[in-house]
């Protein structure tokens, strides 16, 4: 019933996805994700999501993660090509379904006509596309690094140990959380509530499940943080680490390339906006406006 | 080491204090076992020494405590950190590192130590508590008292010379509880000084040079066991568990009280003896017998269970009939498949193959929210039950779920509230009660509901003996007007008295299932399942007699001078 753990943990294979050095997946999902904000044509995010499958193919997970993946990104797409596409509110729009009439008795009238336009569905299918390729990149990383890899890797890219020491310990505790969330619905259901039913009581359900997780989550927090401080914790004193990472040559040009890449991009759109604010112009870059447009 | 002079303690935003004019001092390399009621004030004395108090906690802290000559107001909670090492109840809520040796690591590397020394350190710590071959592991796959050792491992790697538990042992199985009782003895032998919060002051006694008893904030009672326990009134009277062979030798008027069989049977030979030979002794208090009920409540066909294809089955081939009215107890280490057996008769687990059946319904037909009424559960952790504002609104949730007249469900609520005795508490928010008031509610709200059948994981886990016996005694009164229980309990005594059926489990399979006092006598069974009979069956063997708990005995005791 509560068995969610094999979603939430790092597996470890042999496999070049879970050797990269943690700082080199962290460059590799930051570059991705600027990437992926960068671009704004379809055909150019829905490339860049087919990159990520070789790098899930390596990973070898087991089925129930693929199935996970698989479920967020559709439904992700789905709701967001569908939503964009109905009630796409900008101008130029192209009807290319008509799905209530507008002369239709009552409803036509209630709603004023409900259509599918093509531009919003392009947009849709923007943003559901860099959704889909931030959280297919960000799951990945998430399953081929284990948190005390990750915990280092952010913490030699310079992020503050507090905060670092902070993510990965609420990660540490996801599976319990989800665990606890599930018996709390357990125990409604079994008390004759459907607390994931909804409907006018959603709020009020809502509150039902959320209030002995966040309890629960509160108490814990307390002894942790008790269990921390006793334990000479302070985020503001430098501190010394057991365990050392190693950053290899294919680290070194994996994450070169990414950085590269993003940064490139990034400067190329830059480029064009002052062109087309007719702040900055030089004609020698013409091809690269002309790139720029395209992406 | 230590010294606490004068110590007074108030909470942030409390009037009165939880510790009052508290003094007291422990010698270097001693034992001290420190218990009382649930909020006597125990935890705020060890985050007293701790430096916890006042350093992060805040609140009115007036008095001295000193930590081998460190004034913990003085001294910063880095420093502290190397005198006293803290450990607290539940080890889930303290270990927050995936892999064993980033967890010892921990203290060693905020202390800025070369990595060298942490490595040594860390080595030193996880070989005294016995886990230096789990470096590598992952905290997830620890047992219980695995995690609990790594706890302990994850302060000494910081050195402390003063070592204090908070209840370490209440999350824990038998095993598990064995398997720290033991560390923390070792640690002591080597000269570590211990202070360990406890409840379960009869599995304890025998290892600590010194008990004491807190009861609203004071010191009730401080003396070395022997003498300790001849003030059993004062345990007694505090709900506290005292060792069978220092209950019996009370009972039985000895001189001296005992503290060990070896005492016990040199008093026997002054004039107190056991009637001769084997003998099936009579009944204790609650010896319920077999009921004599022809319906079958819950059923279970060849049933296997696992969570993926990829993994073990939990539950392995099991075969069951249980009988209306019937009170089923079920033993077993962490793990042996206990839970999951009884979320299958609540529906809320699918058999992977077999059949369950649910007062004659097919559990795989069945949906959990459809039981509501006629199934209730009692989960391990009761705060997870308790969302409501008040007592009140808590007890008649399910009722009101199950749209019952405002009468009947106005008698209903009443009715359970003071079963459970805490109809003064009805206004209250459940979540800022005790842990022994939080069950009851949770179990109030269940028992309003008047379900057929009641599925209870672990209710005496974490609570004292007069909330646990209170509890099953109501829960067996119950029973004989039908209803169907199912409880899993460590506590073999508890399920000697208050149950008409034991199962064992291990592995996910039923090694032994009949009555109580058979299976706890079977040692053999027992020890399959690394369970242990109740002491009282020890004592009592010895004088051959057969004795399940210490009513028996001092029942069949008998004073020949």
């Amino acid at each position: 019933m509560f068995r969610i753990r094999p979603l939430t943990v790092a597996e470890k294979k042999d496999s070049l996805v879970y050797h990269l050095d943690p700082r080199t997946k962290l460059l590799l999902l930051s570059s991705i994700g600027i990437i992926a904000v960068s671009l704004d044509e379809p055909r150019h995010l829905l490339f860049l999501s087919i990159f990520l499958i070789p790098a899930y193919l390596l990973a070898r997970f087991e089925l129930s993660k693929y199935k996970l993946i698989m479920l967020v990104i559709l439904v992700g797409l789905w709701g967001m090509v569908l939503s964009q596409a109905m009630f796409y509110r900008q101008w130029p729009r192209t009807v290319i379904l008509t799905i209530i009439p507008q002369d239709l008795p009552l409803l036509g009238r209630l709603t004023g006509g409900l259509y599918l336009y093509k531009e919003g569905l392009l947009y849709g299918l923007t943003q559901g596309l860099r959704f889909s390729v931030m959280i297919a990149s960000g799951l990945l990383v998430a399953w081929t690094t284990e948190p005390r890899d990750l915990l280092l890797g952010l913490i030699r890219l310079r992020v503050p140990y507090g905060l670092a020491f902070m993510f990965i310990t609420s990660v540490r505790f996801l599976p319990g959380l989800v665990s606890e969330l599930f018996t709390v619905i357990a125990v409604q259901r079994l008390r004759g509530a459907d607390p994931v039913k909804l409907g006018r009581h959603t709020l009020r359900s809502a509150m039902n499940i959320l209030t002995p997780v966040l309890a629960r989550s509160v108490k814990r927090a307390a002894t942790l943080g008790a269990s921390c401080e006793s334990r000479a914790f302070n985020p503001n004193l430098p501190r010394t680490y057991l365990r050392e990472l190693h950053y290899n040559r294919v680290d070194i040009m994996l994450s070169g390339a990414a950085v590269m890449v993003a940064t490139a991009l990034v400067m190329a759109k830059m480029i064009f906006w002052l062109y087309c604010k007719d702040i900055l112009y030089f004609p020698g870059l013409r091809w690269l406006y002309a790139m720029a447009r395209e992406l | 080491m230590i010294k606490i002079k004068n110590f007074t303690y108030t909470y942030p935003e409390r009037s009165t204090p939880t510790i009052k004019n508290l003094d007291m001092e422990i010698a270097r390399g001693e034992f001290v076992l420190l218990t009382g009621r649930t909020g006597c004030g125990k935890s705020t004395l060890l985050k007293g020494i701790n430096g916890l108090i006042p350093h992060l906690v805040g609140g009115r802290m007036e008095g001295k405590i000193e930590i081998d000559g460190l004034d913990t107001r003085k001294a910063d909670i880095s420093t502290l950190s190397r005198k006293v090492g803290l450990i607290f109840q539940n080890p889930d809520d303290q270990i927050f590192s995936t892999v064993v040796q980033d967890e010892v690591a921990f203290g060693p590397e905020n202390l800025a130590l070369p990595r060298k020394t942490i490595r040594q350190a860390m080595d030193e710590a996880l070989k005294l508590v016995g886990l230096d071959k789990f470096q590598h592991r992952g905290t997830h796959m620890l047992s219980g008292g695995e995690k609990q050792r790594l706890a302990i491992a994850a302060v000494l790697s910081m050195s402390p010379e003063v070592l204090i538990l908070d209840e370490p042992l209440a999350q824990l199985d038998p095993q598990g509880a064995t398997e720290v009782l033991k560390t923390i003895k070792r640690l002591n032998s080597n000269g570590m000084t211990v202070i360990l919060v406890e409840h379960r002051v009869h599995e304890v006694a025998h290892l600590v040079d010194r008990i004491m008893i807190m009861e609203r904030g004071r010191i009730v009672l401080d003396n070395e066991p022997r003498a300790a326990f001849e003030r059993i009134d004062v345990f007694r009277k505090l709900g506290l568990r005292v060792p069978e062979s220092s209950e019996l030798s009370c009972a039985m008027g000895f001189k001296e009280v005992a503290m060990d069989l070896d005492e016990i049977k040199k008093g026997m030979n002054n004039g107190i003896k056991f009637p001769a030979g084997p003998s099936k002794g009579p009944a204790s208090l609650e010896l319920p017998g077999e009921k004599d009920s022809g319906t079958v409540a819950l059923e279970m066909e060849g049933v296997c269970f696992r969570y993926d294809r990829r993994t073990d089955f939990i539950l392995k081939d099991l075969s069951l009939r249980i009988k209306k009215g019937e009170v089923v107890s079920i033993m077993g280490n962490n793990g042996s498949g206990k839970s999951t057996l009884l979320l299958h008769f609540a529906a809320l687990l699918k058999p992977s193959r077999g059949h369950v059946t649910i007062l004659g319904r097919d559990s795989r037909k069945l949906e959990a929210r459809r039981l509501a009424g006629t199934v209730g559960v009692v989960f391990q952790d009761p705060a997870l039950m308790l969302f409501n504002e008040t007592v009140e609104q808590e007890v008649a949730f399910g009722l009101r779920m199950l749209h019952l007249g405002e009468a009947r469900l106005d008698q209903q609520v009443t009715e359970a509230m003071n079963a459970m005795d805490i109809a003064g508490l009805k206004d209250k928010n459940p979540l800022s009660l005790s842990g022994g008031q939080r069950l009851r509610v949770a179990l109030a709200s269940i028992f309003s509901m008047q379900p057929r059948v009641i599925l209870l994981d672990e209710p005496t886990s974490g609570q004292d003996k007069s909330n646990s016996d209170s509890m099953l005694r109501y829960l067996y009164a119950l029973s004989k007007n039908g209803m169907t229980i199912l409880f899993t309990t460590h506590d073999i005594e508890a399920a000697i008295r208050y149950s008409d059926r034991l199962l064992i489990m291990n592995s996910g399979r039923i090694i032994a299932d009949g009555l109580p006092r058979k299976i706890a006598g079977d040692t053999e069974t027992l020890k399959r399942a690394n369970l242990r009979p109740p002491v009282s069956f020890e004592i009592g063997r010895v004088f051959g007699i057969e004795a399940f708990c210490i009513e028996d005995l001092v029942r069949m005791a008998t004073c020949s001078g």
